[in-house]
This record gives C-alpha cells, sequence and structure tokens, in this order.
C-alpha cells in the first residue's frame, strides 16, 4: 500500500473555556473538542470527515493546519511530524491548505480579487510574472479574467467560494482542508462547486479532507468516509461499505435521518434507528461510549467502558460495544 | 382531490417591489398561488427567489416602504389581508395564520424567560377574541403546549431563558408558541436548517405528527427537497419571484415538467451515489433589471423566441400539475 500523506495518530485537542470553583481551589473547565482520533488520508483521496455540530471536526482541520496546536498527538505530513512545531516551516504552510465554510467571512472585503490571489504568491511563489499567475487561477477555476478587479461583494456567494478555492490552489498545495465548502450554497451552486473541485482534484492530484454534516453529499465525492461524534470517530469505511451496511447505531441514525428524494435512497436508509436525545455538550460528555445517553441499542456496560476500535473487514472500523 | 369552493389562502398576481437607491427592485412578480384547507403546500426555491418576501406579504409585515405593492390580492377565507384594517389583521395573524421561523435563536427575546414569552403570545390572542384570561390559566395552557411539543418538565423550563435551551429544544419551544393558538395556518419557515440532521429530522418527525393530529394546513418553506417530499402533499416552485410548477408532492419528484424545476431536482445530490449533476448555468438574475419574458430564460437550456418576450402563464397541463413554460402551452401566442 502506498504510504499516506497525512497520518494523524490519537490527536487530542482540549479548550480550557473557564473555571468553576473558588481561588484555591479554582479547576478549570475543559472542552475535550478532539479527544483520540486517528486517521490516514492516501496521496489524490478524498476523505469525508462527517459529523455534527460540537463534534470537534472543524478542529481537527485547524489542527491540521496549524491553527492550534494539538495537546497531544501525531500528526504526520508525508515524513516529517508537524504536530509539535512551534512555528510550521514555509513549505509545510504551502503544501497545505484549506478553504473555509463561509465565503463571505473569508475574503477581505477591502480587497479586489486581485489582491487577495496575489498575497499566497507574494508569500510562497516569489519571482515570476504575478499578474499571469492570477490570471491562471482565474481560468484554472473557470471565472472570467475580469473578476479580478472585482471586489467580493460583486460577486455571488458561490463566486466567492470559488475565488476561496482560487486561493487555496495558489500555493499549489498537495492536501486542500474543505471545511464545509458548500454548506452556504444553494444546491444548483453546489453542484457546480463540487463538481469544480472534484475535476481539480484529478488535474492536480489533490488530496482533500472534506468535512460536511451533509451525507448525500459526501456518498458523491468521498472515497472514505470517517464520522465523528463528540471528539471521537465512531466509524471509518469506503464510501460503498459504508452507505451499503453502517454499522454503528449513530451512524444508522444519521442516515435513517436524511431527507432524501428518491424511492431507490429510502430503501437504503435503515428504517429502525429514529433519531432520539439531544446531543450533548462537548464540556460534559457522557462516560463509557458517549453514543450511549442516544442509542437503541445501550446495554449497561456501554456507559462504563468506552468500547475500542474492531476492524470488519477491509478497512471498516467501528467502535461499538455491539461488535465483533 | 374533492377541493372545496373557496380556498383557504389564495394570493392572485402578488408583486411586490422594493425601493433601492438608483431604481427598485421587482422582487415579487405575480405570484399565484391556492390552498385548501388541510393541505400541506411546500414551496420551494434556492436563495433570493422571494419565499420569505411572498410570506411577510401574507402575514402583512413586510415594511412599507421600502416595499410596495404594486399589484395583486391576498386572500384569506375570501377576504383580502392587504386590504384589512389593523385590528383584522391582529386576528389573522394569530388564530389564522402563525409562523415558525428559521433560526430559532433569534426568534425568541434572549431577556425574557420563555414563560413571560408564551404568556405574551396566549393573553394576546385572548385580548384579540375579547375574552378575560387569567394567569393560572395561561400557565396551564402554556405547560400543555410545551408538552404536545414533546418537552420534557415543561414547569420548569417556562422557569428558563432562552440561552438555557439547546437548539433542537428552541425550536420546540417556537412550534409549541405558533400552534398554542390554533392557527389555521401555519407556515414554517426552513424549520430545520439551523440544526444538525439528527435533531432535524426529530423536529419534522414532530410537526408532522402534531398537523396530522390537528389536520392543519401547512405551509412549508424551504429549499431543501428532500423535507418537502417527507412533510407535504403539494408543490409549489418558485423562481426569481414567480411560481414556475406546481402539482402533487409525488409528481413533482415523478416528473418535473418546468426545466427549473428539473434542473434543481438534478443537481441534489443522492446516497445512491453516481455523481452529481453539472447544476443550472448562470445565476438568479438581478431583480433591479429582471429579463424580459421568462425570468429563466437566460438560464434555461430549451430557450426559444417567444421566451424571451413574454412571460409565460401558469397554465394547468394535467389536473392538479401547472407550469409557467412555453414549451407545455398548447399554443402560444404569438402576438407583439
Amino acid at each position: 500500500m502506498t504510504q499516506p500523506i497525512l497520518s494523524v495518530q490519537e490527536l487530542k485537542k482540549y479548550f480550557v473555556v473557564g473555571h468553576t470553583g473558588l481561588l484555591g481551589k479554582r479547576t478549570p473547565v475543559i472542552v475535550r473538542a478532539v479527544d483520540g482520533v486517528s486517521f490516514e488520508i492516501y496521496p489524490g483521496e478524498t476523505l469525508g470527515l462527517v459529523g455534527e455540530s460540537g463534534s470537534g471536526k472543524s478542529t481537527v482541520a485547524y489542527t491540521i493546519v496549524g491553527m492550534y496546536k494539538p495537546t497531544a498527538g501525531k500528526i504526520r505530513f508525508m515524513d516529517t511530524e508537524i504536530g509539535a512545531n512551534d512555528q510550521r516551516p514555509k513549505e509545510l504552510k504551502k503544501a497545505i491548505q484549506i478553504v473555509f465554510q463561509d465565503p463571505g467571512s473569508s475574503l477581505n472585503p477591502r480587497q479586489t480579487i486581485k489582491q487577495i490571489l496575489e498575497m499566497p504568491l507574494r508569500v510562497h511563489r516569489k519571482g515570476g510574472n504575478r499578474l499571469e499567475m492570477v490570471l491562471h487561477l482565474l481560468e484554472i477555476v473557470g471565472l472570467p479574467p475580469e473578476t479580478m478587479y472585482k471586489y467580493p461583494r460583486m460577486l455571488s456567494g458561490g463566486e466567492k467560494q470559488i475565488v476561496g478555492i482560487a486561493r487555496a490552489l495558489a500555493t499549489e498545495p498537495s492536501l486542500v482542508i474543505l471545511d464545509e465548502p458548500t454548506s452556504a450554497l444553494d444546491v444548483s451552486v453546489q453542484a457546480k462547486t463540487i463538481n469544480l473541485l472534484l475535476q481539480l482534484q484529478r488535474q492536480f492530484n489533490l488530496s482533500y479532507l472534506f468535512i460536511t454534516h451533509d451525507l448525500s453529499l459526501m456518498r458523491n465525492v468521498a472515497n472514505r468516509v470517517a464520522i465523528m461524534y463528540l471528539g471521537k470517530i465512531c466509524e471509518v469505511a469506503n464510501t460503498a461499505d459504508f452507505f451499503q451496511k453502517p454499522l454503528h447505531p449513530y451512524t444508522q441514525m444519521l442516515l435513517s435521518s436524511i431527507p432524501v428524494v428518491s424511492e431507490e435512497e429510502e430503501a437504503l436508509r435503515p428504517k429502525k434507528v429514529l433519531s432520539q436525545g439531544e446531543i450533548p455538550s462537548p464540556v460534559n460528555i457522557p462516560t463509557g461510549c458517549s453514543f450511549h445517553t442516544r442509542c437503541p441499542f445501550a446495554m449497561p456496560h456501554c456507559s462504563k467502558v468506552d468500547p475500542p476500535f474492531v476492524d470488519m473487514g477491509g478497512g471498516h472500523l467501528v467502535r461499538c460495544h455491539l461488535y465483533p | 382531490m374533492v377541493s372545496s369552493p373557496t380556498p383557504l389562502l389564495e394570493i392572485r398576481d402578488l408583486a411586490v417591489n422594493f425601493a433601492v437607491y438608483g431604481g427598485e427592485l421587482r422582487v415579487l412578480d405575480g405570484v399565484n398561488f391556492r390552498m385548501f384547507a388541510g393541505e400541506r403546500v411546500g414551496l420551494v426555491g434556492e436563495t433570493g427567489c422571494g419565499k420569505t418576501t411572498m410570506m411577510k406579504a401574507i402575514l402583512r409585515v413586510l415594511p412599507t416602504p421600502p416595499a410596495r405593492i404594486p399589484r395583486g390580492e391576498i386572500l384569506f377565507k375570501g377576504k383580502d389581508i392587504l386590504k384589512m384594517k389593523e385590528r383584522e389583521l391582529r386576528s389573522v395573524r394569530g388564530t389564522g395564520i402563525s409562523m415558525i421561523f428559521q433560526d430559532p435563536t433569534a426568534a425568541l427575546n434572549p431577556v425574557f424567560t420563555i414563560g413571560a414569552q408564551m404568556h405574551a403570545v396566549i393573553q394576546s390572542q385572548a385580548q384579540n377574541n375579547h375574552r378575560s384570561i387569567d394567569r393560572r390559566k395561561i400557565w396551564q395552557l402554556a405547560v400543555s403546549a410545551l408538552k404536545d411539543v414533546a418537552l420534557a418538565d415543561p414547569e420548569r423550563l417556562l422557569k428558563s431563558y432562552p440561552i438555557q435551551l439547546s437548539g433542537g429544544m428552541r425550536q420546540r419551544v417556537c412550534i409549541a408558541m405558533a400552534l398554542s393558538t390554533n392557527p389555521e395556518i401555519l407556515i414554517a419557515d426552513e424549520p430545520g436548517t439551523s440544526l444538525d440532521v439528527t435533531i432535524q429530522d426529530q423536529i419534522l418527525r414532530l410537526l408532522r405528527d402534531l398537523v396530522e393530529k390537528r389536520n392543519m394546513s401547512v405551509i412549508l418553506i424551504t429549499h431543501t427537497l428532500g423535507v418537502v417530499r417527507e412533510l407535504t402533499n403539494r408543490v409549489y416552485v418558485m423562481y426569481a419571484g414567480s411560481i414556475v410548477e406546481t402539482a402533487e408532492t409525488t409528481k413533482i419528484f415523478s416528473q418535473p415538467l418546468h426545466p427549473y424545476t428539473r434542473g434543481l431536482i438534478a443537481t441534489v445530490p443522492r446516497l445512491t451515489g453516481g455523481g452529481i449533476a453539472s447544476g443550472i448555468p448562470g445565476r438568479i438574475p438581478d431583480y433591479r433589471n429582471p429579463p424580459i419574458g421568462c425570468r429563466f430564460h437566460p438560464r434555461c437550456p430549451h430557450v426559444m423566441e417567444i421566451c424571451k418576450q413574454q412571460k409565460p402563464p401558469l397554465i394547468e397541463v394535467e389536473p392538479n400539475h401547472s407550469v409557467a413554460c412555453f414549451l407545455y402551452s398548447p399554443t402560444p401566442k404569438v402576438e407583439l
């Protein structure tokens, strides 16, 4: 098997969000946003990271890009360990790029698209004709050249997100993290953006970490899918396997919750796992398996022991006491 | 389908303009809409197509100016809402039509307890109907309303502030408030969009149970086609300020006619896989200078000469299936 481009091992990221108790007895209140997450991404592959709000998927993304320093765990990019670095070398920043969720707030409203796209070029690709490079970038993502002189407010949401993608590609990265790149867009615009992303992936052999909460979208873009719940991954599988036989009760609940548009899709949804209960607060994660409070199959020891990962064959990993 | 002679709500040729610097946005351009008692209607369209403007016009909460309604009628049980006096309007807004908003956090006042807010709703409703109501009775009604939306421990909830509840619970509270007046029509504007999928599913199931139990008429506004399919029995598809197609929900999904509807349904990612269709080229028009004729024509793959000159009327091509497109009109009028 080829070497992974990115491998994350037992990644943990805790945040201190406040304190309880009085002076001498102050104890920090800790949010375990990411609590022991491991996965690999192979060259040219799309790994889908799916989870609801508060599951820690964006924290994983930001930690990999270097916006947060991990509390514990390893992040390996190609052959280098990058998690512990205080200051990342420029080469690394060039190789890992991110596209943010909200195109409205991730572009500087006072800069033209040309200025926005020039910034990464100035830092990472010194020399050369910058104007030509900007034009080339716009051509790659299919925006007309005159877009360069516009300000973000003059563009539609979809176009802004495409500028965000062009900015990420400016440094010629090998790994792009897509943090819900289309969740702020309408379906018809989403379709266009996703197709562009897939085409760029083929063209430049990019690896994607695709973060989303939309499983139907995931079905169509990812090679492998990882499901996160409250800071932990509960199931990883190849996309086809994953949708044919979802194993973890949470995955089944997610799948049965998706509103679908055709009979064939309805047949794929597990019927018996109806969504129940509230998502617990990440400050107060339930003991044992964190899903036991909402799980219809919960057994007495689920609330005490956190289940280990079990390989169900073919790289289909699941973290649940029901298996093997 | 047996339809009663007067629809519960009927909109005829409604237009809404907004005054902006240097011109006017012609947002709604002749909307035609009707629903009968007990129907659950979905209103589908992309961001900026005028769904919310239409609902605000129905409740008459559009600020005028900048909004202006140059023509059209909104008939609620045969009476034109646009011509009603403030007092009549107040009773329509409560017992007639209630609304659930997209973002429950913004819909609830953060500085009052849930109890105080529900109290206000129930009390003003009683006043509108010239009934007197005491505090104990209001409290009981509020508790039972919260019980109806499957919230545990309603007494404690009534004493808490919105910030102490989760997003799903807040939306349940909003539903409880909207239903506490027993409205004839419930307008739900993207009721699950701001919530997580599993929580959205709970809310939609709850909503379906409640409206089925009370046989309430519902208008569900959304851009998520899957939600429409699960909750409604009739769909109106809106594009750039007019209704382009309407049919029974199953029909819309099995046999969409309008090129826009077809494009929209094709772009929804499927759980069965198979990639994503390339979407609809172009974007929603600028309302300052909307395209002449059919507003969809610059993006339409089947555009004809007539589309650029005339606006296609909404024509019933089959029983209960109407479409506004010259591809389906039996004899396109060619007059200039």
